[in-house]
């Protein structure tokens, strides 16, 4: 092939992202350029697979394209970090179209030097717990919870839990041992990561999500000849987009078919219940609005009120 | 010349600059820097130069590194490898090569608090090796048992070589520990076997010494709660789901660090130089780990955008061999490479391209890890290069190395056979980790 | 990995001191860690433990490297070496002692400006938000004081190759 594109992300192979996502993306790319694009994929697990490089070795030039996570390391995305804040939405599809509707009037800047092929979140996460069921607010109080995102922890923290942040590996263990006594995840990480075996309740909450970076550097992309970018964009935003709202669905159905399996407890967060999160969680959104306004995200409160909007208006679609 | 190539090229320049003397690290480190340069250009060259020194230190799981280091070295101080040679002397010092069996169960007991087969052998060289030429024993079996006893240091676990292995293969350190008791178990036994089959043929070799009371077998054991404790705390609590690696190590290292402080150390009188000896050497030893982790981190970003991996998994498909068969070649290859390298740089040097292969293959992770440990292990005793060797040497004054060669045939033997073993018979590696925790 | 006999008395000492400071630090991450286990027996455990242990190691690995440097800890293979005369022998040692300079100091030169570069992002640790430059600056302390530490060494065996002298 005349042109080899490195494409990293931090992902195992064996996971959905990987197999269902990124492998069949780069075929199709092969394809579509009639093999004058050759693209080499590292996942997670090799050393341009760390979590914490991807926005920095696609900018680096190091890889062309890169899939990460936008709250890793923290505060590079304050902006996609919104998306973040509690009770925006339960669906995958509605907060990756949210995202994508979102982006060129208000994420851009902090895209510099990169060509977005996507952004994506996952379906709203749960509250998995060991040894205690959780119904109602009450029930989480000084519950150790691990947390994936600051946005995340102050959710917890207003909740009345003590948020614990670990690495997604240590998961497992932790659990086991009783560390901690829970943890905020989607379903999937309850297969791959096999936390069925340590998790005995799961709180179908669907209070949050976390986002994720599709991305190609700039330079690189404009330097693609014209067929070859015409493939790229064929390949990705609005026709890339639809399709990870069913991703998400799939990628989680073998989470809860494991926790099933187990005869594990999954219960849903009642309406009623619903509302008093939402009500008790205003300070604490407000509280994050205000801290990004802080850093220089000046219409953090605009960009969240956008996306109540999109949310709302794509979760009926 | 085609990337692969190149990555093959740079894993010869790399043994070049070893051979030449430059240390592993560096000639890792500069090879990767160099081959990606030419791979990628400068600029990406410069971004790998900005990110391995940080992100090959930095993972959290690597905290166990430092610390199992220093619970060996500070156990080591507290004299704790005296109590552990007198209580296994007690029971078998009265056959024929007895003081030999009892410095390899000895390091075998010592292994068990320590990760690493280097400290493992100095120490246990200290002791056992003055004690075995007093009772007449041939240096050539004497040094050779401490050499062989050794590598038990890194194959039972906690070890050094097991933590790497699991970070670079995302493989369970606590499965990869379990997994490695039994291997630990049949290799002692074979290392005591190679003693009886000597002696039996060579009696001038081991004279056997004098049988000890009942009463004094149980006063030598008795002496030993240090190290039992140490063990039962660290691998138990691992074992049964207490403590995380990390923390295992730490309470390790607390524990070790404690009896140095206040135990029955030989240098009782000299306590506070005795500590900060082992301060530096535990220091000294953490910068040559992580110095090589940088160098293979550095290395490693090279391989991988050379696609050599990827070229060898594809050979070894295309070859259409059956995948034991790929699986013997791997182990012959790190057989030979042992011959010139020490274990974790060979290991750190090698797992990229090794183990896409071996997954493609669809072994066992777990088991492979404790098959390239015990090969890498093997490494360690075979010359010309054979750290363990060396050690021995520094250790005892005046002992020539064509000595230790000499001596060593024997346990290459049993290594060989347990190599065979675990090939044969995964269970012996799989059957505990299957048992734990669920 | 026996320590030589070194002319660099005070190298040495102030290598020992940057040491002790990363051991310090080791004692500090386990500390902490024992702490969080006693705590979490009880309702609690300490919030970042993650993030202390992190900068706890990087400053034990960076800050015992100097140490590693002067005292011959890093891991060579003296197969050839060990063969050849006396002179020649630390001359090829001086070769690799200066590559390490080489290697730390581009390591000192990139680890800067990707430190700078975070800085500017206004990187922090993940949990409890400890800026991310105090975990570089171990690692930049460390790779500057190994390169004088390596350079010091190399141009001892170096003299001591040319003047034929025992180091
Ligand atoms: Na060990
Ligand atoms: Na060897």
């Amino acid at each position: 092939a005349e042109i080899n594109l490195k494409l990293s992300h931090f992902l195992p192979p064996v996971h959905g992202i990987h197999t269902d996502f990124i492998e069949p993306w780069a075929h199709d790319l092969e394809a579509c350029s009639n093999g004058k694009v050759h693209v080499d994929i590292y996942p997670g697990g090799t050393q341009l697979g760390n979590v914490a490089k991807q926005q920095e070795q696609v900018l680096a030039g190091v890889v062309d394209i890169a899939h990460g996570l936008t709250g890793i390391p923290r505060g590079r995305f304050p902006r996609t970090s919104v998306i973040d804040l509690p009770f925006l939405t339960e669906s995958a599809d509605a907060a990756t179209r949210t995202l994508w509707k979102l982006y060129p009037e208000y994420l851009k800047p902090e895209y510099k030097g990169l060509h977005v092929l996507a952004l994506h979140a996952h379906n709203g996460g749960l509250i998995h717990t060991r040894d205690k069921q959780v119904k109602t607010m009450d029930d989480l109080k000084g519950l150790r919870i691990r947390t994936p995102s600051p946005a995340i922890s102050m959710m917890l923290e207003a909740l009345g839990a003590v948020p614990q942040g670990m690495p997604p590996g240590q998961v497992y263990e932790a659990l086991q041992k009783g560390v901690i006594d829970g943890t905020v995840f989607p379903w999937d990480p309850v297969k791959s990561f096999r936390l069925a075996e340590v998790l005995k309740y799961h709180l179908d909450a669907r209070v949050y999500t976390v986002s994720f970076f599709f991305v190609m550097n700039q330079k690189r992309y404009d330097s693609l000849p014209d067929d070859v970018r015409a493939c790229v964009d064929k390949l990705s935003g609005d026709n890339l987009i639809p399709k990870f709202g069913p991703w998400w669905d799939k990628w989680d159905a073998p989470g809860k078919a494991a926790a099933e399996e187990r005869g594990n407890v999954i219960t849903k967060l009642s309406d009623a219940e619903r509302a008093r999160w939402r009500e008790a969680l205003q300070p604490m959104i407000d509280a994050y609005l205000k801290q990004l306004e802080d850093q220089g995200v000046e219409n953090a409160r605009e960009i969240y009120a956008k996306a109540q909007a999109y949310t709302a208006e794509f979760e009926k679609k | 010349m085609s990337p692969p190539l190149l990555g093959l090229a740079g894993f010869g320049v790399t043994l070049l600059l070893i051979l030449l003397r430059v240390p592993v690290a560096v000639a890792m480190g500069l090879t990767g820097v160099a081959g990606f340069a030419l791979l990628n250009g400068w600029p990406g060259a410069a971004f790998t130069l900005g990110s391995a020194p940080f992100e090959s230190v930095f993972p959290y799981s690597l905290s166990v590194v430092p610390l199992f280091v220093a619970m060996g070295v500070f156990a080591a101080r507290a004299g704790l490898s005296q109590s552990l040679y007198g209580a296994v002397n007690a029971f078998v010092g009265h056959r024929r090569g007895g003081l030999a069996m009892a410095t390899i169960g000895a390091c075998a007991l010592f292994g068990a608090i320590c990760g690493s087969s280097l400290a493992t052998a100095a120490t246990m060289g200290q002791v056992a090796l003055p004690e075995m030429r007093r009772h007449g024993y041939d240096d050539r079996l004497a040094s050779a048992a401490i050499a062989a006893g050794g590598t038990l240091g890194v194959l039972i676990p906690p070890s050094i070589l097991l933590v790497l292995y699991g970070l670079l293969t995302e493989t369970s350190i606590g499965a990869l520990f379990v997994g490695a008791l039994i291997p630990g178990l049949v290799s002692t036994l074979l290392y005591m076997a190679a003693v009886v089959v000597q002696t039996r043929r060579h009696p001038e070799l081991g004279p056997a010494g004098e049988r000890q009371s009942w009463r004094r077998r149980g006063r030598a054991v008795a002496r030993i709660w240090e190290v039992a404790l140490l063990f039962a705390l660290v691998i138990g609590g691992i074992y049964f789901g207490l403590f995380s690696p990390t923390e295992a190590a730490a309470v390790g290292a607390a524990g070790a660090f404690l009896f140095a402080l206040l135990g029955r150390g030989e240098g009782r009188r000299n306590r506070a130089r005795d500590l900060l000896g082992a301060a530096f050497e535990t220091a000294r030893t953490t910068g040559m780990i992580f110095l090589i982790l940088v160098g293979a981190g550095l290395f490693n970003y090279f391989v991988e955008t050379s696609n050599l991996p990827q070229l060898l998994v594809g050979w070894a498909q295309a070859a259409g061999l059956p995948a034991f068969a790929v699986l013997l070649l791997v182990m012959l290859f790190y057989l030979v490479l042992g011959c010139f390298m020490d274990a974790l740089s060979m290991i750190l040097l090698t797992i990229p391209f090794i183990f896409p292969l071996i997954q493609a293959l669809g072994f066992d992770a777990v088991w492979f890890g404790i098959l390239v440990v015990t090969v890498a292990e093997i490494g360690l005793i075979t010359p010309p290069v054979g750290m363990n060797l060396f050690v021995i040497q520094g250790v005892v004054p005046g002992l020539r190395q064509e000595t230790i060669v000499r001596g060593i045939l024997p346990f290459l033997v049993a290594d060989l056979v347990r190599l065979v073993l675990l090939l044969l018979i995964p269970a012996l590696v799989l059957f505990l980790p299957g048992q734990m925790g669920h | 990995m026996q320590a030589v006999p070194s002319p660099l008395p005070l190298a040495r000492l102030v290598a020992r001191g940057v040491a002790l400071v990363g051991l310090a630090a080791l004692g500090v991450a386990v500390g902490v860690t024992l702490l969080d286990i006693a705590l979490s027996l009880g309702e609690s455990g300490i919030a970042g433990e993650v993030d202390i242990v992190q900068l706890c190691v990087m400053a034990g690995a960076w800050l015992a490297m100097p140490l590693a440097f002067l005292d011959d800890a890093h891991v060579s293979v003296d197969l050839l070496s060990g063969r050849l005369p006396h002179r020649a022998g630390l001359a090829l040692k001086g070769f690799g002692e200066l590559l390490s300079v080489a290697l730390m100091a581009l390591v000192l030169r990139y680890g800067w400006d990707t430190a700078q570069q975070q800085l500017t992002f206004g990187d922090v640790s993940q949990e409890i938000g400890i800026p991310i430059i105090w975990y570089w600056a171990p690692l930049l302390a460390g790779a500057a004081l190994s390169i004088l530490a390596a350079l010091l060494v190399a141009l001892a065996d170096l003299a001591a190759a040319l003047k034929g002298a025992p180091r």
